[in-house]
């Protein structure tokens, strides 16, 4: 690369590059000084090894935010000779899409990354205290990951990273322009893609790589907290970093839910792809940590299940990142990035995190050196007899394994007593933590194609639906009862009359949504049932307990938006109804097909067509040109005697690139449904030549042609014709077509004829004047079986759309439930973080 | 018996569950001769490529839910494919098909389709622009 190119515009790259390095540096020193600063713990030389950590964090912090603005700066300012400008910018951007393009690609997403712990971390240094060293030390660690990933410099020959200062002529070094002009600067870039022109993605990544960002600081907590060996003061001020990661996390998924609802039309805004899968694994397991965490501060139990969750909830952040950015979801997944060959990194990246944390949940120094050894003899066992994924496998079996068989945390306490909180509590986090693990290892078949050759397909939608309502069941059950248990004792919780009401009402509401939906589907009755059972229980709980009061009811909150979130997903997706059912099709050609779908239906202009109870009509524009991006689909609903009820209109929008319609969904929003519409295809301009015979090409034996909505079956040529408009000569030769044609509403039969008389041949045509059509024999080919028949069309041209239409049932639930889940955790933050000042007066 | 070893076996049985779902419902991908060997209706997930591009038909007119065209399968067996859904974009473009569905005959009914499209390459879309100016 040509780091010292000379030209207008050079600087920002020479001061990036330099940044970056320094970023890199500062970061690794930050991490050594502070763990150096935690490992004198209470002897002089914690401060000095701790003011040095400070001062090369805030080094580190810096040049993050000074290579952030310079990307940002150079993405601003269009300059096209750097590669990262001219791949994601260009000169029609708008000025809010600036950021969605800046982290568009690989590049910008780990900066996001890198931005958000560095802010994160400047609002923990304020308060942080004795566990600044721990806790910045691990962000710092993450950070050199992370800036390593920004270096794009060789390394024993393998690139590590991309850096977002490659000039666009390094990078695109094989383009003949350079060869010719080497100083050539595009005038434009090539921008960023036109589906992501779009407000979520302004909004969605930032969110997710904040709650990602925050998963770090408890895990931070937690090494800190082992080695220390101080086991249980850590979960108090790690606990609002833990809620800030579940509120921001839980929404940012969401987000990606509604973002592929709006604009991606997936059809519904879950499909359980290994993209979204890798952020709602990480939100599951930080939610289990969170409830662990609550038990093990208050009772000592579940020590072990909670620093294994912290750790695993960060290790899945890291893992989530590999499955995104490593390429190798490429055929599983729509919207994974390729390889930049950062694969190697992202596997050193998780590894190292697990070694260390595994490492340190060793207690003895004896066992830590065992796991030490263990691993490192699995290392060279790896370097010599390669199978990575042998290795890999027994490595982490080794790692839980050795855990387990050495475990430290072993209390002698007597049991939990079965109707006390933090029995339930403990029960709710396995339960998330198998359907975490369930996904994830049902999200992983690429990569276990990868490490051991295989060719398994990844699994579909309906498995994941199947197997994961019954976790679902259990976690919306448990958390309609969890609060009104107590702490450490046996609760006396009278069910019926606490819990009576609640139960009532919600099989009052799950009878009524069954009868409405008509549900048969047993597990789906059940967990409707569980997820209305914890939205009434909880309401209770609030007003009878809490009396309203707002400060300590975050967890009631929260469970109930997440009853309300599931019994919201249950109908929404269970229940959507296609509505633009293909019924009065056109002629069905290929009537063996017997498992037809009917979900597009195609739309004339002016031609009203029944969905449900609507009529459906696709209008002319208002004004001619003035919306040109968009075609008005108008719904009337009306009663049986055909009365006009209501009407509305419903304008999907669309964008022609490079040859391909880029689609937008509109949905019609209501209170209890919401409508959908989506167009596949669209012809809004007349391309048949009205004047002109067109000729088609059909086999002389027998052949179907379709043009300008029409079916032309050719079902013999014969000598001689029957028509009674032609006098046939004694020395013609006449040849006639026998044909049908078959328009929406009629058939004809034709008979064009090709006739020689004296030498001369005459293309006699078959007329159909009312559909303003004339065909005639243009060329017979015997050598070739085939026939040319010409066809004239003057009909007058309707444009037409290919339309799906869809409702939504209950969809609102689903946005309401996350919202108040999302409200919950940043009410439960505030409180906890109140409760951690008080500890610390 | 302990509670605790109780919520124990309960957890264990819970996972296996999920695990023998997982193992009945795990396939791998199929060439288009083995999809054929399966017994009638059984779906399966095949991956190819587009055999020849000039051979997509999709007429809306006639019915707008219906995309034909031919994939040759990794073992180079060509076959036809009916798809239920309108030709996606940028179909000719892709360079690798995943199809879902069953054999019906000499032919493979797909309900579900991958399309994987070739990223634009960087030099070609410099090419691109340099022309354009």
């Amino acid at each position: 690369m040509d780091v010292f190119a000379t030209g207008p515009d050079m600087w920002i790259g020479k001061v990036g590059h330099f940044l970056i390095l320094l970023a890199f540096f500062s970061a690794l020193l930050a991490a050594v000084s502070y763990w150096l600063s935690a490992a004198n713990l209470n002897n002089q030389k914690e401060f000095s090894w701790k003011a040095i950590g400070r001062n090369s964090f805030i080094v580190h912090c810096v040049s993050v935010l000074g290579v952030v603005s310079l990307v940002f700066y150079m993405m601003a300012a269009k300059k096209y000779a750097y590669s990262y400008v001219y791949q994601h910018a260009s000169n029609d951007l708008p000025f809010r899409y600036l950021f969605a393009a800046f982290w568009e690609g690989q590049e910008g997403s780990t900066m996001l990354w890198a931005f958000w712990h560095v802010i994160l971390s400047l609002i923990f240094l304020r308060k942080a205290k004795q566990w600044e060293a721990p806790v910045l030390g691990t962000v710092a660690m993450v950070q050199v990951f992370l800036v390593s990933m920004l270096l794009g410099i060789y390394f024993f020959g393998h690139r590590v990273g991309v850096n977002p200062f490659y000039l666009l002529k390094s990078s695109a070094s094989n383009a003949p322009i350079f060869a010719a002009n080497p100083n050539f600067v595009p005038k434009d870039g090539a921008g960023l893609n036109e589906l992501l022109r779009n407000y979520w993605m302004v909004i969605h990544p930032p969110t997710v790589f904040l709650g990602f960002a925050s998963i770090t600081f408890p895990f931070g907590f937690a090494l800190g907290a082992l080695f220390w060996r101080k086991l249980r003061d850590w979960i108090t001020p790690a606990l609002p970093w833990a809620l800030l990661a579940g509120g921001v996390l839980g929404i940012g998924v969401l987000m990606g839910g509604a973002w592929a609802y709006e604009a991606l039309s997936f059809g519904g805004f879950w499909v359980w792809d290994p993209v979204e899968n890798a952020s709602l694994v990480p939100w599951l397991l930080i939610v289990s940590a969170i409830h662990l965490m609550l038990v093990y501060r208050s009772t000592g139990h579940s020590g072990l299940a909670t620093f294994l969750l912290v750790i695993l909830s960060f290790i899945l952040v890291a893992y989530s990142t590999f499955l995104t950015k490593s390429g190798v979801l490429g055929e599983a997944s729509v919207h994974s990035f390729t390889d930049l060959g950062m694969s190697g990194l992202l596997v050193v990246f998780i590894l190292f995190f697990w070694f260390v944390s595994f490492l340190l949940l060793q207690s003895s120094k004896q066992m830590k050196l065992v796991y030490a050894i263990g691993s490192a003899l699995l290392l060279a066992a790896y370097f010599i007899i390669g199978q990575t994924g042998y290795i890999l496998i027994g490595f982490l079996l080794f790692s839980v394994l050795l855990l387990f068989a050495t475990n430290h945390f072993k209390t002698n306490q007597e049991e939990e007593k079965l109707w006390s909180r933090e029995f339930w509590l403990f029960i709710g986090s396995v339960v998330l933590l198998l359907s975490a693990l369930h996904i994830s290892l049902a999200t992983s078949v690429p990569v276990y194609n990868k490490l051991f050759g295989t060719e398994y397909a990844i699994f579909a939608e309906q498995h994941f639906n199947a197997v994961q309502v019954w976790p679902a069941i259990l976690m919306v059950l448990l958390s309609a009862f969890v609060l009104y248990l107590n702490y450490n004792k046996q609760s006396k919780i009278n069910f019926a009359k606490q819990l009576g009401w609640p139960l009532v009402a919600a099989l009052a509401v799950t009878i009524l949504i069954v009868y409405i939906y008509k549900f048969s589907n047993g597990a789906y009755i059940l967990l409707l049932l569980a997820s209305f059972f914890t939205v009434f229980a909880n309401a209770n709980y609030m007003f009878t307990v809490f009396k309203g009061k707002l400060n300590v009811s975050g967890p009631t909150i929260a469970h109930l938006g997440f009853g309300i979130l599931l019994a919201g997903i249950v109908v929404s997706q269970s229940k959507k109804t296609i509505i633009s059912k293909n019924t009065k099709a056109n002629v069905n050609v290929s009537e063996e097909n017997t498992d037809l779908n009917e979900n597009n239906i195609l739309l004339y202009e002016n031609e009203p067509v029944n969905m449900q109870d609507y009529v459906v009509t696709l209008k002319e524009d208002d004004v001619e040109g003035k919306l040109r991006d968009g075609v008005i689909i108008d719904f009337k609903k009306l009663d049986e005697n055909g009365e006009f009820i209501k009407e509305f209109k419903l304008i999907p929008k669309y964008k022609e690139m490079d040859e391909s319609l880029i689609a937008d969904p509109a949905i019609k929003r209501g209170l209890t449904k919401d409508f959908f519409t989506h167009i596949s295809l669209l012809n809004l301009g007349a391309n048949i030549d009205t004047t002109k015979y067109e000729p088609l090409t059909f086999n002389s034996k027998a052949d179907t042609v379709v043009y300008d909505r029409m079916i032309f079956v050719l079902d013999q040529l014969k000598q001689g014709t029957d028509r009674e408009d032609i006098d046939l000569q004694a020395n013609d030769i006449a040849v006639a077509a026998n044909m049908r044609v078959i328009t929406k509403d009629s058939m004809y039969n034709v008979e064009p004829v090709y006739l020689i008389r004296d030498n001369q041949a005459g293309l006699v045509p078959a007329e159909l004047p009312n559909e303003k059509i004339a065909l005639r024999i243009e060329e017979i080919k015997p050598e070739s079986d085939e026939v040319v028949i010409g066809i004239k069309s003057s009909r007058p041209f309707k444009k037409y759309i290919l339309l799906k239409a869809m409702i939504f049932p209950l969809i609102n639930l689903v946005w309401l439930g996350s919202i108040l889940m999302f409200i919950g955790f940043m009410i439960s933050m505030v409180n906890r973080l109140q409760q951690a000042k008080r500890r610390l007066e | 018996m302990k509670k605790m070893h109780i919520i124990a076996i309960v957890i264990i049985a819970l996972a296996l569950a999920g695990i023998l779902a997982m193992i009945s419902d795990a396939d791998t991908y199929k060439s288009f001769k083995q999809a054929q060997e399966l017994p009638e209706g059984k779906t399966t997930t095949v991956i190819g490529e587009l055999y020849d591009i000039d051979k997509i038909v999709y007429q809306p007119d006639v019915n707008p839910n219906l995309t034909t065209f031919f994939v040759k399968d990794k073992e180079g067996t060509v076959m036809k494919v009916n798809y239920f859904e309108p030709k996606p974009m940028d179909f000719e473009r892709s360079e690798e098909v995943t199809i879902t569905g069953k054999v019906v005959g000499d032919e493979f009914h797909a309900e579900r389709m991958l399309v994987k499209c070739p990223s634009k390459y960087i030099d070609e879309s410099v090419s691109e622009v340099a022309q354009a100016e």
